[in-house]
């Protein structure tokens, strides 16, 4: 069968317990960023504007949301005829059924779909990083390396290595030595979590991977380090763009309020290729006779009649009169009644809030509001 | 249960309105920040549960047919919910009398007869609102006319049910005479004819020229209208989606009851405005009072009151342009002022 180059493979199925209530209904990828985007819209537009047109979305927590987003896949131009895009949540088979136990483990349980594809190299992506990439890039780099393993890497500063799956590079500049956050480290290139493998090397690494009860089946911990002790070859791939993990609320808070610089906000989504979404019908954002709007993202279907600085707003977020919110992210479909403060917090989606409610933290902590539909303080 | 089809004529255009006549059909007029005009009569009829509409394109369809493509944002191009593009006979014809021409249905019969409706819904494709169609064809079944005509008070709102049969008759009886338009067939020719009368509240504005089409554009940022034409209970206004990010408001900004689509930048003064997609108002550059339609570039220290532009104009550092409330100022596609 005449086989694909590269298809990608997505890790949608953590449950991100680190951003609380923001994944309460809703796995971390599909959360949203940005007013009108979903986390994993970053990961999917860079697919398709690689021209990797087969994505495999594995999934597991709570996702129900994740797959009414993605769908056919067509907001990403993913319902190609010859691959697209494809849920793949863990399923039973004659031997009974399992779930994903690792990274490793939810690739492992693939190895029907990867097959049918047959594929050359496969990408590895996690479904809750912000960046734009040139896949392809990487996969030239990746061939003409002819490296069993190519891994993006992030330069990042040494007191932030520790946190990190740090790769050491010999005197070839191929990487000797991975180790998931050290606490002295010898390098400070972290680990992106985006890896191409060639398919023939990783099928193979799956299936020790699977038979040995001491693995954890995840590929930083276990398969990394397999396809090192047999001496293949690995490389790192350099990226210097913007990059960010989404994994807590810190992070998750900065890198929306990141876009309210210009320079980066123009870098993400006005130059180079576009990030699509798979968005609701919304009319334009109405601004009100007396509403003050002043640095803040407004996305459609919101309407401003109070005041909203330094700030983002989802779609169809309602901002009543003598209301005001500062250094704040508001997620779609929120409804912020009359007379309320809402200072450096984040709100869940849908959540409404009553009139004269004040939402601030006397310590300057972000505020997250978003276990129950309605918030009243 | 009876059947309805949908046909939408959109071969027309404005002596008046200039916006139109050289560029585009009056359809495929952007509107609203992010909408065009057809995409109310294709909402409305999507909404109202019409699964087989016919489009009457203009002459000059490349913006429309880009557009409207296969009409997946409003539900069509599938298996049994289609949008079919018809060729019209006359291009470029004007005023209410010949909107609705009996050569365009008799060159496009099969379309008609395709499904064998019951009914036909036909409407123009220049006036904005937003309604629910089933009470009409509930009312138009029940009543046993053969026709039935939509008014707001004494206007008629180039809109009407008509019996498949009897546009067969008419094309019998007609097809020799050209030029003929429907509604006029039925008053003149065929008084007695059993016409009936469904009467529409709510708002809505037909766009004939560039007035109408500023006080259209002014009227959503009265909160009742927006309301009526876009959070109606009878389904959203949708239209063609084009992935821009949500827009930027600089702290230099100063927006006061505008209405702004996405992908914008805007650091300067806006007041009493539609800002359409993409555009940019820089800082120091004021907004009063205006359209601005998609890709539109207010330098720093232009002012623009009463102005409408079309797509892709740029007014230039410390240019002043006015117009007035009866006669707004417009700048054709691509200017440069």
């Amino acid at each position: 069968m005449y086989g694909k180059e590269c298809i990608a493979m997505l890790l949608a199925g953590g449950q991100g317990s680190r951003l609380g209530v923001l994944t309460r209904n809703i796995a971390k990828p599909a959360v949203s960023f940005g007013g009108k985007y979903r986390i994993i819209d970053f990961c999917l537009s860079n697919c398709v504007n690689s021209g990797i047109d087969t994505v495999g979305v594995l999934t597991q927590y709570k996702p129900f949301a994740l797959n009414k987003y993605i769908g056919t896949g067509e907001a990403w131009d993913l319902d190609s005829p010859n691959g697209g895009a494809s849920m793949l949540p863990p399923f039973a088979t004659e031997k009974g059924g399992n779930w994903y136990e690792g990274t490793a483990d939810a690739i492992f349980r693939n190895l029907d779909f990867i097959d049918s594809y047959n594929p050359e190299h496969l990408l590895i992506l996690s479904g809750d990083h912000l960046y734009k990439m040139d896949y392809n890039e990487m996969l030239r780099i990746h061939k003409e390396a002819e490296a069993a393993l190519t891994i993006a890497v992030y330069e990042v500063t040494w007191e932030e290595a520790s946190r990190f799956g740090i790769m050491s590079l010999d005197d070839k500049g191929e990487i000797c030595k991975f180790s998931e956050k050290p606490k002295n480290p010898d390098s400070n290139l972290a680990s992106m979590g985006i890896y191409i493998f060639r398919w023939d090397v990783l099928r193979a690494a799956l299936l020790e991977d699977h038979d040995n009860p001491e693995s954890e089946h995840d590929f930083g911990k276990n398969i990394i380090p397999l396809l090192l002790g047999q001496g293949k070859k690995l490389i790192p791939y350099r990226f210097k763009g913007y990059w960010k993990d989404v994994g807590t609320i810190d992070s998750y808070y900065e890198a929306n309020i990141d876009l309210l610089d210009k320079g980066l906000g123009t870098q993400l989504f006005l130059e180079g290729t576009p990030v699509f979404s798979n968005s609701n019908f919304y009319t334009a954002q109405y601004i009100g006779a007396e509403a003050s709007v002043k640095n803040a993202i407004v996305s459609n279907g919101c309407s401003v009649i109070g005041d909203v600085n330094h700030s983002i707003l989802g779609s169809g977020v309602y901002v009543d009169a003598k209301s005001t919110v500062s250094d704040s992210i508001i997620l779609p479909e929120v409804k912020i009644g009359k007379n309320c403060v809402i200072k450096k917090a984040i709100i869940n989606e849908g959540v409404s809030i009553k009139d004269g409610s004040v939402i601030a933290d006397p310590n300057g902590e972000i505020m997250v509001i978003g276990a129950d539909s309605e918030y009243a303080g | 249960m009876s059947k309805t089809i949908g046909l939408i004529t959109a071969n027309y255009v404005s002596d008046e309105f200039n916006i139109s006549a050289e560029e585009r059909a009056l359809a495929a007029v952007p509107f609203g920040g992010r909408y065009r005009l057809i995409d109310f009569p294709l909402s409305n009829m999507a909404n109202s549960g019409i699964n087989t509409v016919g489009l009457i394109v203009p002459f000059n369809n490349r913006s429309l047919i880009e557009h409207v493509g296969t009409g997946k944002a409003w539900g069509f191009g599938r298996k049994t919910h289609s949008l079919f593009m018809l060729p019209g006979t006359v291009y470029g014809k004007r005023g209410d009398k010949s909107k609705f021409l009996l050569k365009d249905i008799i060159a496009n019969l099969r379309f008609f007869n395709y499904d064998k409706p019951d009914y036909v819904l036909i409407t123009g494709s220049n006036r904005i609102y937003t309604m629910d169609y089933r009470p009409l064809i509930a009312q138009h079944e029940a009543s046993g006319c053969k026709i039935t005509k939509v008014f707001k008070g004494d206007k008629f709102m180039d809109c009407f049910v008509i019996n498949t049969s009897l546009i067969n008759d008419l094309v019998k009886w007609f097809s020799n005479v050209d030029f003929l338009g429907i509604t006029s067939i039925i008053s003149e020719y065929l008084p007695n004819e059993n016409v009936g009368r469904y009467e529409y509240v709510g708002y809505e504005h037909s766009i004939n020229n560039l007035k109408d089409y500023y006080e259209t554009n002014c009227d959503l940022l009265k909160e009742e209208v927006n309301a009526m034409l876009f959070h109606s209970p009878c389904g959203t206004i949708a239209t063609n989606i084009q992935d821009r990010c949500p827009t930027f408001i600089a702290p230099t900004a100063e927006i006061k009851n505008s209405i702004i689509a996405a992908g914008c930048l805007i650091e300067g003064t806006v007041e009493n405005s539609v800002i359409f997609r993409s555009s940019h108002v820089a800082e120091n550059a004021s907004v009063k009072n205006s359209v601005l339609m998609q890709h539109a570039n207010i330098e720093s220290g232009a002012a623009v009151n009463y102005f409408v532009c079309d797509k892709r104009v740029t007014v230039t550092s410390g240019v002043a342009v006015s117009g007035s409330k009866e006669s707004p100022y417009f700048a054709k596609k691509g200017m440069t002022i």
